[in-house]
């Protein structure tokens, strides 16, 4: 191929002046009464189109072997068939003025051709490279974002790890709840939702709660919050959940430096802190944004007190809902005390504590959110279920639910059968 | 790789690097056989002409055509 590029243009110029040489020699050998003498003119017109249209030659190389056509023809006719004698006796037969207006006319049109192919091939040269290029620094790119997404996923993986051992231990929580459930699936490894349980003499501590944001950001508001109840609930006394939320709340404003314009600082978290007291079987809720799910056999209720959170129900089952407030664990523009919710609890009864994650989850056929009222008629038709049976009857529907929808924020649903 | 085009200009060129990688892969060898297959078949045909335009030096002619012109185009298109 090397060969071939480089002895191209001399051969092929030469084949070229060859073809019409040749012709030209026909004519230049020919008697003048011979009709080609004065017809084979336009054998040199389709070459000189020729040497445009398809010998690939530099404009350059074109133009000199047109030329070299046209100057032969014209010493051929001039000198050997002496057209310029006859056309200057003869003005009416300019046949020599003809035939090179002709010429030219083609060697103009060939050099044109010559031209804009070259200019056109040229333009796609270029395009090929500039694509070439893009190509090569998108691949580069890609190549850096792989490695990139590969190192932040072994950090955040990193990170689970550390984040699942402040989590409590599954040995831990057999130990202190008889039966129960927790549905955690983080949105992004780490989770900005989090559990904490703890028994403190007869008394177990639940907390579900939801830190603003999911991920890293979300980690590390849930790691500020366990870091927190450890302080304020593990050390054998507490509050009640209430005052807890409240000091809960001094903690993270303080930590945060949360002060001055609340909209501007929107980090905390929702929360629903329960107590059990496993000798009276009192339950005590305060709850930040996040309710309380209680759920009773009918023929069990009794009494007025537990009906005023009276919720839905179906024909064996009623559900209770132990409202939060309405600010969060954080900086808000109307900060009061959060209360503290007292209901005395029952053998059978099932209490759930949760997230907004599952109840926010887009699915379904019409790509809409769970809702609540959908999540409470799904608690109350697992209750003949056992706990165990209920995560995976919940963990199923949200799978279905979300079937072909991403996971939109961290999920967190805890069971606990008394 | 830097490019730079010329393309306004009358006889356009790339730098030097970018011109080379140009000028060797410019060739289109598939064009220039069927160009030579072309010519050939058109000379050859009009040597059939030749009889009847050049009846009194046909001879010459065709040695023109025949003995010098047509095997010269097919030498190089073997060449090719």
């Amino acid at each position: 191929l090397k060969v071939f590029r480089t002895i191209y243009v001399p051969v092929t110029m030469a084949t070229v002046l060859v073809g019409a040489y040749g012709i030209t020699a026909m004519m230049y050998y020919s008697h003048a009464n011979e009709l080609g003498t004065q017809q084979y003119c336009s054998g040199l017109m389709i070459i000189v189109l020729f040497v445009g249209l398809f010998c690939e030659l530099r404009i350059l190389h074109a133009f000199i072997t047109v030329m070299l056509i046209i100057l032969g023809y014209l010493w051929v006719a001039i000198f050997k068939l002496d057209m310029l004698r006859g056309m200057l006796e003869n003005p009416q037969f300019p046949l020599l003025l003809g035939n090179f207006f002709f010429l030219m006319s083609c060697a103009a049109l060939s050099l044109v051709a010559t031209f804009l192919i070259e200019r056109f091939r040229r333009r796609s040269f270029w395009q090929f490279q500039i694509i070439a290029q893009e190509k090569e620094f998108a691949e580069t790119q890609s190549h850096l974002l792989k490695e990139k997404n590969r190192q932040i996923t072994d950090s955040l993986n990193y990170a689970q790890r550390i984040q699942n051992a402040v989590l409590p231990h599954q040995e831990y929580l057999n130990k202190v709840m008889p039966e129960y459930f927790v549905l955690f699936k983080p949105r992004d490894i780490v989770s900005g939702d989090f559990y904490w349980i703890k028994q403190v003499k007869n008394y177990l501590v639940v907390v579900a709660a939801d830190c603003t944001g999911h991920g890293v950001p979300g980690a590390f508001m849930s790691m500020l919050g366990i870091s927190f109840l450890n302080g304020l609930i593990g050390k054998g006394k507490f509050d009640k959940p209430g005052e807890i939320l409240n000091r809960l709340r001094t903690e993270v404003k303080k930590t945060l430096a949360q002060e001055g314009d609340y909209h501007e600082q929107q980090d905390g978290m929702e929360m629903a802190l329960a107590i059990i007291d496993n000798n009276s079987k009192q339950l005590q809720y305060a709850g930040a944004y996040n309710p309380l799910y209680l759920i009773r056999a009918k023929d069990h209720i009794n009494g007025d007190h537990i009906r005023q959170y009276a919720s839905i129900g179906n024909k064996n089952y009623q559900l209770f809902e132990l409202k939060g407030d309405r600010q969060p664990i954080a900086i808000s523009s109307l900060e009061t005390d959060f209360a503290t919710k007292q209901v005395q609890l029952k053998d059978g009864d099932s209490i759930y504590l949760f997230s907004d994650g599952f109840i926010d989850q887009k699915g379904g056929p019409n790509s809409r959110k769970f809702l609540s009222r959908n999540f409470r008629k799904s608690l109350l038709e697992i209750q003949p279920n056992t706990m165990e049976e209920q995560h995976k009857i919940l963990n199923d529907t949200l799978e279905k639910w979300r079937e072909g929808f991403e996971q939109i924020d961290d999920i967190l649903v805890m069971g606990i059968r008394i | 790789m830097k490019i730079k085009t010329i393309h306004k200009e009358f006889f356009p060129k790339f730098e030097p690097a970018t011109e080379k990688a140009f000028l060797s892969q410019y060739l289109n060898k598939t064009l220039i056989r069927s160009g030579i297959i072309f010519a050939w078949i058109i000379l050859a045909a009009f040597g059939y002409l030749d009889q009847f335009l050049f009846p009194e030096t046909l001879r010459t002619v065709w040695i023109i055509r025949f003995g010098i012109i047509l095997p010269w185009i097919a030498i190089v298109f073997f060449l090719f």
